[in-house]
């Protein structure tokens, strides 16, 4: 019985031991679907992440989601060109403004619906595929505002 | 107003005292907002108005698009009330169907019209419809975005829905290409026509010499340096005759920031023919140049 209780307490004294999670840091891919409903002035995507928790992993992909959406476009969508044409010239031209969107999560503004569709845990990540729906019309306002991107005209 | 008018309003943006080089002017600008109208596609020899009021569909199709640009903040020109504006419409009607278009586009001042087509299909798997959008610039005529967009097919008759989900399909990428080629226009300068032709009974023609020089290389030597960013096409060449279907021009006067307009350009040319001792004679229509020659 007292080695038992031995045993146990030293299972117990490891597990205290044990380092939490590394946050993942973030990755940009290409893991960004359009769900192929149009609805004027929105735009609903699929977008993958990776985190050391599932809350992590959501933040991922909705920075997936939105850095596509700027940088990229959107195959197969209405936004098939980026929203901000030059991404090297507008994050060098705007770091406080990009800082703030991205990083500091101010896209949240712009996310009208934000739900799981897939999720799945392993030992070290967790890796999740996340329903998001943007305000597309409000996010260009927004980018237009602050000069990043010019507003439609010549 | 024509998109080249609007580029007036583009030097209230840029400080005329501190001209610096063209790409400095191009960052300083803000974007002008082009007017626009949005009219119905109309085969050659009918009447854009009966085309209108005969066709429910098309009006909702109409509506629909001007609702994509409304809310991209882009206010359009009614076209019923420019319609209604055309008094003598009925008159023109009987005459000449075909120069109403015209007619509307001028009357509107739109520098951008649209084009909306739309067609019903009916299929035994289901009806849909097809909307087909074309954006002109009403300067000179030149397309600047076009798209189709087909419904999905529905059990249905309610034609409006079809219409709205084709037109919600399609306008935000339409939208954005016609920003695309409004920010090439920024980029790489506007396009205009120059043709340069010999007078009947002159003297001289495009092979003449000028100090050792053909007239029609001395032409487009100049043209070369002149041309925005150099860029020039010559669409073809005889010795009476000389077209050049694209020349680019800037938006802003490099030098003082100011709108660079046609006429800029068509001054600067007849200065240089007559500084060759020619006798000239200018038309400048829209972005259209032609330059007769005599000596």
């Amino acid at each position: 019985m007292k080695k038992a209780l031995s045993v146990l307490g030293l299972l117990l004294l490891l597990n205290a031991c044990k380092s939490p999670s590394q946050p993942v840091p973030f990755e940009r891919t290409g893991a960004v679907t359009f769900t192929g409903k149009e609805e004027m002035g929105t735009i609903m995507l699929y977008a993958e992440g990776i985190g050391s928790n599932l809350e992590e992993a959501i933040g991922h992909a909705e920075r997936n989601a939105l850095e596509n959406l700027l940088f990229k476009g959107i195959p197969g969508s209405n936004q098939r060109q980026p929203l901000v044409p030059s991404e090297q010239e507008a994050l060098s031209k705007n770091p406080a403004y990009f800082e703030n969107l991205i990083r500091n999560r101010g896209y949240q503004r712009f996310v009208m619906e934000s739900s799981i569709r897939e999720n799945r845990s392993g030992k070290e990540s967790n890796w999740v595929k996340q329903f998001i729906k943007f305000d597309l019309a409000n996010l260009r306002k927004d980018l237009e505002q602050h000069n990043i991107i010019r507003k439609f005209g010549i | 107003m024509r998109l080249f008018s609007i580029v007036a309003a583009i030097s209230l943006f840029v400080m005329p005292a501190q001209a610096g080089t063209s790409r400095d002017l191009k960052e300083q600008h803000s974007s002008v907002q082009p007017t626009i109208m949005v009219i119905p596609f109309t085969p050659k020899g009918e009447s854009l108005r009966k085309n209108l009021e005969s066709d429910e569909h098309l009006r909702v199709a109409i509506t629909k698009v001007k609702e994509g640009f409304d809310n991209r903040g882009i206010n359009t020109i009614d076209l019923r009330a420019k319609l209604k504006q055309l008094s003598n419409i009925d008159a023109l009607e009987a005459e000449a169907v075909d120069d109403i278009k015209n007619q509307v586009i001028e009357l509107s001042g739109a520098d951008v019209y649209i084009e909306v087509e739309s067609k019903i299909n009916r299929s035994n798997t289901g009806n849909s419809v097809t909307i087909v959008v074309t954006a002109f610039d009403a300067f000179n005529g030149q397309s600047l975005a076009n798209k189709v967009s087909i419904s999905p097919s529905f059990y249905t008759e309610k034609f409006d829905k079809l219409i709205e989900k084709a037109v919600d399909n399609v306008i935000e990428d339409f939208l954005n290409t016609i920003q695309s080629k409004f920010d090439l226009i920024v980029e790489n300068g506007r396009s205009i026509v120059l043709n340069v032709s010999i007078a009947e009974g002159s003297e001289i023609d495009l092979d003449s010499e000028f100090d050792k020089d053909l007239l029609s290389d001395l032409i487009e030597f100049w043209v070369e340096e002149n041309a925005y960013n150099n860029y020039y096409h010559l669409q073809g060449m005889t010795t009476s005759k000389m077209i050049f279907d694209d020349i680019k021009i800037p938006l802003l006067d490099p030098e003082t920031g100011n709108t660079y307009r046609v006429t800029h350009f068509a001054a600067k040319f007849r200065r240089y023919l007559r500084e060759l001792d020619l006798e000239v004679e200018r038309v400048v229509q829209g972005s259209n140049l032609v330059f007769i020659l005599k000596q």
